[in-house]
């Protein structure tokens, strides 16, 4: 029986299985007691410095127990969680705690920005490490706070979390969602994966992207365990963790299978896995069938597909109809409609191709401060996902493409427009585009084409440049001058035509 | 020092600047540090510089090699390299 939140579901757990093993961080456990003591400090000092119901908080931490102990603690004043990439730089910190108008920041590294640029926030902020700046608390002061037992009694309409997205113009969009959406979404996962107090998932995703986040409730909302590992840079001390902690289920994209297969003893040595989830982007079934063929045979691999906007999960694929639907997405969850339609919005008969839309209780509330994009996403309860596809004749999705030019580098959802809006303020620069070029471990890598004078200075000018404003993941990693680009009459990038 | 690894620790440090710090800045980077806890490489870094070490000093990373203690700085680079070239 579960509770209406997540919070809700917390509590209940933590009473129920306070023994039981929540976390799970290289040697240190965390059991669920001693979580709900540490989120109980903390909430009671995020009541201290303020903190209200509907305030937004911005968690930009790592995994960590520190991150789930911060992220419980804002449910328990009733805040907002805003969990951003802790690899940005800072300025694009900045900008998204000024959309969000977040009222305190957790950060870990303070090489984000300087004192003066910290100063200039004017917010609550708390870092984990030892810092002696002016204003800034130290986290070990949120977890010595004399802790006090009032949750906030958030229902399903409390709004609960904003997830920033690439969105498909330039700027991110924070998907606001709220217990209600969470809690749905979760529970259709559960019932899918089939999930019990005894697994225990290890986890390699970014909590603050929709596909860790969904992964960390859903085994917290059994009473499961989550088992923190490392970088993706090191596969084999992912697959050996995942033996010495007896993982149960593996959650990545399919880079990370992608991974696993080519640098890691894992195609010799599977590890007994109960399941394994894939989403992030479509696999290819040659990959799809070589990581079946190098898995224990009664290890199932669900095929998933999903949007932030949808909370996290729209569709999966039944592992026994892995054979038979190879190339499927699957079919939508318990209480996801999903319906294929064309570009006036009629719907289609299976077969057809056209745009995929979903609707239900797990559908985001809109675009944070952002009433114009989120009237072009819900339209009378359906989100358009801007993803093409059509249904087979027995409901199965297939994907063939998006409406947009968002790129996925990894687990990484890019929009090349924000790309070249940095690449642009060069003055060498005249224009740029950017496209996703085919990888083989990576599924694409950025090249950008740039229209300006060609030469060494100016490349490690560009270099330099996009390393100041964009995160690692975000830089080309190729670059192609050009004298001119590929347009429309009416002056739009054909971007296929850079493809091939 | 030997005078070949005085060349893979120059070849190494100016590969690394030049495609993730760029810059040819030597003070830039400290032997010492972590590339992935200073960010200056992610997974997809490491596994570049794997291809790296592949084309450039024919040295073959194995799977069960790819560690943090063989890959994860210069200095930790140059003693990984010397035990596969020894």
């Amino acid at each position: 029986m579960y509770q209406s939140t997540l919070p809700g579901q917390f509590l209940s757990i933590s009473e129920s299985q306070a023994d039981s093993i929540a976390l799970q961080s290289n040697a240190e456990q965390v059991s669920y007691g001693d979580l709900k003591r540490r989120v109980d400090k903390v909430g009671s000092y995020f009541k201290q410095i303020g903190i209200e119901p509907g305030d937004r908080v911005a968690l930009v931490i790592d995994n960590s127990v520190d991150y789930v102990t911060a992220f419980y603690a804002i449910w328990k004043v009733g805040g907002i969680v805003v969990s951003l990439n802790p690899q940005a730089k800072f300025h694009e910190i900045e900008k998204l705690i000024q959309q969000c108008e977040a009222k305190c920041l957790l950060i870990d590294k303070l090489n984000h920005a300087n004192t003066e640029q910290l100063n200039q926030l004017s917010i609550n902020m708390i870092t984990l490490n030892q810092c002696d700046i002016n204003g800034v608390a130290n986290w070990s002061t949120a977890l010595e706070c004399e802790a006090d037992n009032n949750w906030y009694s958030a229902t399903e309409d409390t709004l609960a979390q904003i997830i920033y997205t690439s969105g498909t113009t330039g700027n991110p969009k924070g998907v606001l969602l709220s217990h209600g959406n969470l809690m749905c979404n979760v529970k259709d996962i559960i019932e899918y994966l089939e999930l019990t107090r005894e697994d225990s998932v290890l986890n390699v995703l970014p909590f603050h992207y929709c596909y860790g986040n969904s992964v960390l409730h859903t085994h917290f909302s059994v009473g499961g365990k989550v088992i923190l590992a490392g970088s993706m840079a090191f596969p084999q001390e992912i697959v050996n963790t995942m033996r010495e902690y007896k993982a149960t289920g593996f959650s990545g994209v399919p880079s990370t299978f992608s991974l696993f297969l080519a640098r890691s003893d894992w195609p010799q040595d599977p590890p007994p896995l109960r399941y394994m989830t894939q989403a992030g982007g479509p696999m290819g079934k040659e990959l799809t069938q070589k990581l079946l063929q190098s898995s224990q045979p009664d290890t199932k691999l669900y095929v998933m597909y999903g949007q932030t906007e949808a909370c996290a999960r729209i569709s999966w694929l039944p592992p026994h109809k892995l054979d038979e639907k190879l190339g499927s997405a699957g079919i939508s969850l318990t209480h996801v409609d999903l319906e294929i339609r064309d570009e006036n919005a009629q719907a289609l008969p299976n077969g057809q191709k056209g745009e995929v839309y979903v609707k239900g209780p797990s559908i985001m509330q809109g675009y944070w401060n952002n009433a114009e994009a989120s009237e072009q996403v819900l339209l009378n309860g359906w989100l358009k996902t801007g993803d093409l596809g059509y249904l087979d004749d027995e409901g199965y999705l297939y994907l063939v493409g998006r409406n947009s030019d968002m790129i996925k580098v990894g687990a990484h959802r890019i929009n090349p427009l924000e790309l070249e809006e940095v690449i642009n303020k060069l003055g060498f620069v005249q224009e740029s585009a950017v496209i996703g070029i085919e990888d083989e471990i990576l599924g694409q890598k950025l090249r950008a084409f740039i229209v300006g004078e060609e030469s060494r200075e100016n490349l490690l000018a560009l270099k330099k440049h996009c390393n100041e404003y964009l995160p690692t993941h975000k830089i080309p990693r190729e670059i192609q001058w050009a004298e001119q680009l590929p347009k429309t009459a009416s002056g739009k990038i054909k971007r296929y035509l850079l493809k091939s | 020092m030997t005078n070949v690894a005085t060349n893979n620790e120059q070849l190494l440090r100016d590969f690394i600047l030049e495609n993730y710090l760029f810059t040819d800045d030597q003070s830039k980077l400290n032997n010492a540090d972590s590339f992935l806890d200073t960010g200056i490489l992610d997974s997809m870094g490491i596994l570049e510089l794997i291809y790296f070490l592949d084309e450039e000093l024919s040295i073959k990373v194995e799977p069960n090699e790819m560690i943090p203690t063989n890959l994860d700085s210069i200095n930790n680079l140059l003693a990984f390299i010397e035990k596969k070239q020894a």
